[in-house]
């Protein structure tokens, strides 16, 4: 698969140089070289979820070493792989069903089947029982129990292994590659429209003359912002500059030219205005699995500041920012250094760059990280595409779209190397 | 130490006076715990034997030769950081002594009975010194720069209490001479009886209307003349009733003898105090300018020198505060600089550098425009038909509101024109002209060395202390205090590292940065969003203020709010220093009420970086939704601050709320 392999490596240099702007761009990008990937993986006759998982694993290990930063990239393999086992799963649940029709019919080996149904369906049953599924309030209301649609489980590969045998295989091995791909483009679908998704809630969130604080600039801000605003409603934005990449600006100018009241402050002055501003609203980078923000930076200081003034402070977040990962040391760890030009003229201080105390060590340094971490004790509310959540409630949400067994994913990779 | 404590804290109910010298202990115990403010005033009136007026509170802390106690600058605890510190002066008894005996008191009627009271009583003998009828000591004062002793003659018990300069200096790793002391006792007779009516009357409202300029005038004078013969009466009471409303002083020496006059002292006191009181009330600092009254606003336009610019774009909720004014309208002000015959070409200057920015900083800009009047002051003279007093004060009130046109004053300014009206309506009535002028002259010049230059010095040696090796000292935007801090410390030998925090539009700490560097000071550059990244390895955070106001807050450059809330999230002690001048009576909970406005535009444009100019390309229908906000201040809520650092010492923050109350007595 020559072909794959171009794109894979296209992509991996965009990522690695930090072509590609935004979690959302990345994540629908991972998604689609993915697709491809899935698509031009040979299947063989036996275990294909296995192949499949394989050769998307190996992909998505370079491509999250390409950019450990951008946790999108991660979030993105580990739900390929996620719907890998999902789809094998159920087809395997599928052909279990057909089979018992097969074995009520015939019973020239019923020992063996029946063996192997007790198995899987106890198998099965546990996997939804340790995958701390959240019971929602639709199952409870409709009654209808929810085991059967459990998917992942750790030992659903080999339980599947076991039973393709039996199963017709050239049709399935045609079909789940079919079913993933399927499951991939509803996954890509999904993060296009996240922003709408979430635009949508803007109203239940906005009331007449709100004064709404934000910081730098979010695509899905913007869309909330503007979605509210189409319903009618009047409100005020204090829009924070963002320093030292300034999408504020950028973000204030949409603003404007929707007809949105927009006031553009300094970063500096967040904490004189946020004693009246109503609500802060701000888009993240990464929505960590203990519900911590990873959000450009500047923004631990306008929660911090929303806090200390109890100005709610609400994080949109499309479900492909949710990371399954806890967060150890994310100001370092999750960080990146940019390039000190964007605080310090060279040319104007480049006579006190050669300033040694000695020892030869420059007297100067300038940090320049892109990122803070919020810890989700600030954080007051997550608005994702399925509707707004706790940070407290982050790591059961993160529960539905992730399998247990890939969340290691990264921690292998890294031991690895 | 501990002993000194119990001491005074026995004395606590007695006088509010010793209540205020004792809170530093308290804090040390438990830091943020209110003590029970004692009520107010009465306290120490009350008292029969009321204590004598002993004008150094720090005597009052230290009391006895408290020879037990060693120096603060020996023991280890001095490097830690406390939340307060206050220097035990500890060779009491030694310094006082000197000081008294030292003193030389030209034409003092009473030198010997004082040098004998001074080995007693030594606070006793001072307050002698302060009846002067005249301010003959001016010229040595002026030369006598170590003196950091206040105008404020309140503010002498209670920020003594603090840290007494001299004890101050103890602690400091250089060692002053003793001579400092003398010298202050040398400054303070005049002060003292200046001072003492300068309290009495009323001060001046920091905004003046040049409209009522003659009114005030008169009520200025009246009140001067009131007040005069208020502390004529004091001084004819009692041997040391210069001081009317000055509150108790220290229990301790109260034991070893008690003066005869002392309870006559006190009676008269209270007289004395409830008129001043009262006074002081009408005198609540003046309602400011609402810019968003119409009326208001459209009169001061028809005066006004600067031709008002267009209120466009501005933002809704600061509409009450005066426009930004920018150097657009340099060329026609410089046009007319003959033509403004009113306004002295230095004070004409200063204005304009005010109006383009290239005066900035609190006390490069108070220096400046007190020089200016300085300057103003010698070129004066008296129009036939005129008094001095009169016409010099309403000639101050035209070129205040001038520089108030070009930029709003600081509130530092707005207390050294308090100080200099003050001058001028106290001035006795029996100088000639060139006595008057001279006299105010060295008034100026002795404000801007004790206050400002000395005042800083002091500082410096203060916060030096609180620097140990290996630390990561972070500091904001530019503050000339934190600067001469951290070149200090360099000079000390002291290892540590330096982290510039900046922000736009501003960015003074790049000048900072480069002077800093300059020195051969390893530092660290960013701007304020990383101010949570860095805050990790800062161990102290050392910042600017333009103003502290009465309530605790930190009125200062806009951001230093941000940087103090992130150290106390990350647990980093954050100092202030400011000078004490700078203190204001004023109490503000927001950055909103009250602020100053910068250049919108400046928000607009991000010089150096071309790839940010979102902004330019809007039209003008769609900038009408657009608001730049370009604030210049902000509100440090007190619970942020772990420690000032004034010239009268190091105090916590409870600590400042008492000091700074006692000292709004003086107005």
């Amino acid at each position: 698969m020559p072909d794959t392999q171009v794109l894979v490596n296209d992509f991996l240099n965009k990522l690695k140089k930090r072509k590609i702007e935004g979690s959302q761009a990345t994540a629908k990008q991972t998604a689609e070289l993915l697709r491809s990937v899935i698509s031009q993986t040979r299947v063989p006759y036996t275990n294909q979820a296995g192949a499949l998982i394989d050769s998307v694993k190996a992909v998505g290990e370079r491509l999250i070493a390409a950019n450990p930063v951008e946790l999108a990239v991660g979030n993105i393999v580990r739900r390929v792989l996620h719907i890998i086992r999902e789809e094998d799963l159920s087809l395997t649940t599928a052909a279990m069903a057909g089979l018992n029709v097969v074995a009520v019919s015939d019973d020239e080996d019923d020992a063996d089947q029946d063996d192997c149904q007790v198995l899987s369906a106890a198998a099965v049953a546990a996997a939804s029982r340790s995958t701390l599924r959240p019971p929602s309030l639709q199952t409870l209301l409709e009654d209808v129990p929810d085991s059967a649609a459990i998917p992942h489980t750790s030992s659903s590969g080999g339980d599947s292994e076991g039973k393709s045998k039996s199963a017709d295989k050239s049709s399935r091995s045609r079909k789940l590659k079919h079913d993933v791909i399927e499951a991939v483009n509803e996954l890509i679908q999904d993060i296009n429209t996240c922003h709408e998704q979430i635009a949508e809630q803007a109203v239940e969130h906005i009331h007449q003359n709100e004064v709404i604080l934000t910081l730098g600039s979010s695509r899905t801000v913007l869309q909330f912002l503007c979605a509210a605003k189409e319903k009618k409603r009047s409100f005020r934005v204090f829009v924070a500059e963002g320093a030292p990449r300034y999408q504020g600006h950028l973000l204030a100018k949409e603003l404007v030219t929707r007809g949105l009241q927009t006031t553009l402050i300094t970063d500096s002055a967040v904490f004189a205005m946020i004693s009246r501003v109503n609500m802060v609203i701000v888009g993240a980078h990464a929505v960590m699995a203990n519900g911590g923000v990873i959000a450009p930076v500047g923004m631990n200081m306008v929660a911090l500041a929303a806090q200390k003034h109890a100005v709610p402070f609400v994080v949109l977040a499309g479900s492909h920012k949710l990371c399954p990962l806890y967060p150890h040391n994310p100001e370092v760890l999750l960080n990146e250094l940019r390039s000190p030009s964007e605080l310090l003229d060279f040319g104007e201080f480049s006579d006190c760059m050669d300033f040694g105390s000695g020892n030869g060590a420059p007297l100067i340094h300038v940090v320049n990280p892109t990122f803070d971490y919020v810890p989700p004790k600030l954080v007051s509310l997550f608005i994702t595409d399925t509707g707004g959540h706790n940070p407290s409630y982050m790591y059961r949400l993160i529960a539905d779209y992730y399998s247990a067994d890939d969340l290691v994913l990264q921690g292998r990779r890294t031991s690895g190397n | 130490m501990n002993s000194n404590h119990n001491f005074d804290f026995s004395h606590f109910s007695y006088s509010k006076k010793s209540a205020v010298s004792n809170e530093p202990k308290h804090l040390m115990d438990a830091r943020r715990v209110t003590p029970a403010v004692p009520r107010v005033r009465q306290v120490g009136f009350f008292t029969p034997n009321a204590p004598t007026q002993q004008p150094g509170p720090i005597r009052s802390q230290s009391g006895p030769p408290n020879s037990d106690s060693p120096p603060l600058s020996d023991s280890p605890a001095s490097n830690s950081l406390s939340p307060v510190m206050i220097p035990p002066s500890r060779h009491l008894s030694d310094n006082l002594g000197e000081r008294t005996a030292a003193v030389p008191v030209p034409g003092r009627e009473n030198a010997g009975e004082h040098a004998t009271v001074g080995s007693y009583n030594p606070s006793e003998s001072v307050l002698r010194l302060e009846s002067p009828p005249s301010r003959i000591g001016d010229g040595e004062i002026s030369e006598g720069t170590e003196s950091s002793l206040g105008w404020y003659r309140r503010s002498n018990s209670a920020k003594f209490a603090s840290s007494f300069p001299g004890g101050g200096f103890n602690l400091s790793p250089v060692k002053q001479p003793e001579s400092i002391a003398v010298v202050e006792a040398k400054n303070q007779p005049p002060e003292k009886s200046e001072v003492q009516k300068e309290q009495a009357t009323n001060s001046k409202p920091l905004k003046a209307k040049t409209t009522k300029a003659e009114r005030r005038a008169l009520q200025e004078s009246q009140r001067a003349a009131k007040a005069a013969s208020k502390a004529e009466v004091n001084k004819s009471g009692t041997p040391g009733g210069a001081a009317p409303s000055k509150p108790v002083k220290q229990p301790p020496q109260r034991k070893d003898g008690p003066p005869a006059a002392a309870s006559i002292a006190a009676s008269e006191r209270i007289g004395a105090d409830r008129p001043a009181e009262k006074e002081r009330k009408k005198d609540a600092p003046p309602p400011r300018m609402q810019f968003d009254d119409e009326s208001r606003v459209g009169k001061a336009k028809r005066r006004s020198v600067l031709n008002q610019p267009e209120a466009r774009n501005r933002v809704e909720l600061f509409r009450h505060l005066p426009p930004h004014k920018n150097g657009t309208q340099l060329p026609y002000l410089e046009s007319k600089f003959f033509e403004l015959h009113e306004k002295h070409p230095a004070v004409y200057k200063v204005g304009l550098k005010y109006l383009i920015g290239e005066l900035s900083g609190g006390n490069a800009r108070c220096i400046a425009m007190l020089q200016a009047f300085q300057q103003a002051i010698r070129d004066y003279s008296t129009p036939p038909e005129k008094t001095l007093i009169r016409d010099l004060t309403s000639k101050i009130n035209g070129f205040v509101s001038f520089l108030i046109e070009c930029r709003p004053l600081s509130m530092s300014m707005g207390n050294a024109i308090r100080f200099l009206k003050n001058r001028v309506a106290k001035l006795p009535i029996t100088l000639s002209e060139s006595e008057a002028k001279a006299a105010l002259s060295s008034d100026i010049d002795r404000f801007i060395n004790e206050k400002i230059v000395l005042a800083d010095k002091v500082i410096v040696r203060h916060a030096a202390t609180k620097i140990r090796d290996g630390d990561v000292l972070m500091t904001y935007g530019s503050s000339c205090v934190v600067e001469m801090i951290l070149l200090y410390a360099h000079e000390l030998g002291k290892q540590f590292r330096v982290v510039v925090v900046d922000s736009r539009p501003m960015l003074e700490g790049q000048k900072l940065l480069r002077r800093l560097v300059a020195k051969g000071l390893s530092c660290t550059y960013t701007q304020i969003n990383v101010i949570s990244y860095i805050m990790h390895e800062v161990t102290r955070v050392f910042l600017g203020a333009s103003s502290i106001l009465s309530n605790g807050t930190a009125y200062s450059r806009v951001g230093t709010a941000s940087v103090a809330m992130v150290a106390y999230a990350f647990h980093v002690p954050v100092l202030i220093c400011c000078e004490a001048y700078k203190f204001h009576e004023r109490v503000q909970l927001d950055s909103i009420c009250f602020n100053e406005l910068g250049d919108p535009d400046a928000i607009a444009k991000v010089p150096g970086r071309v790839d940010v100019s979102y902004l330019d390309t809007l039209t003008d229908k769609q900038k009408e939704n657009l608001e730049l906000l370009n604030l210049k201040y902000d509100a440090t809520p007190s619970d942020y601050i772990s420690m000032i650092i004034t010239d009268y010492g190091m105090v916590s923050n409870i600590l400042i709320y008492l000091t700074l109350f006692w000292w709004g007595l003086l107005y």
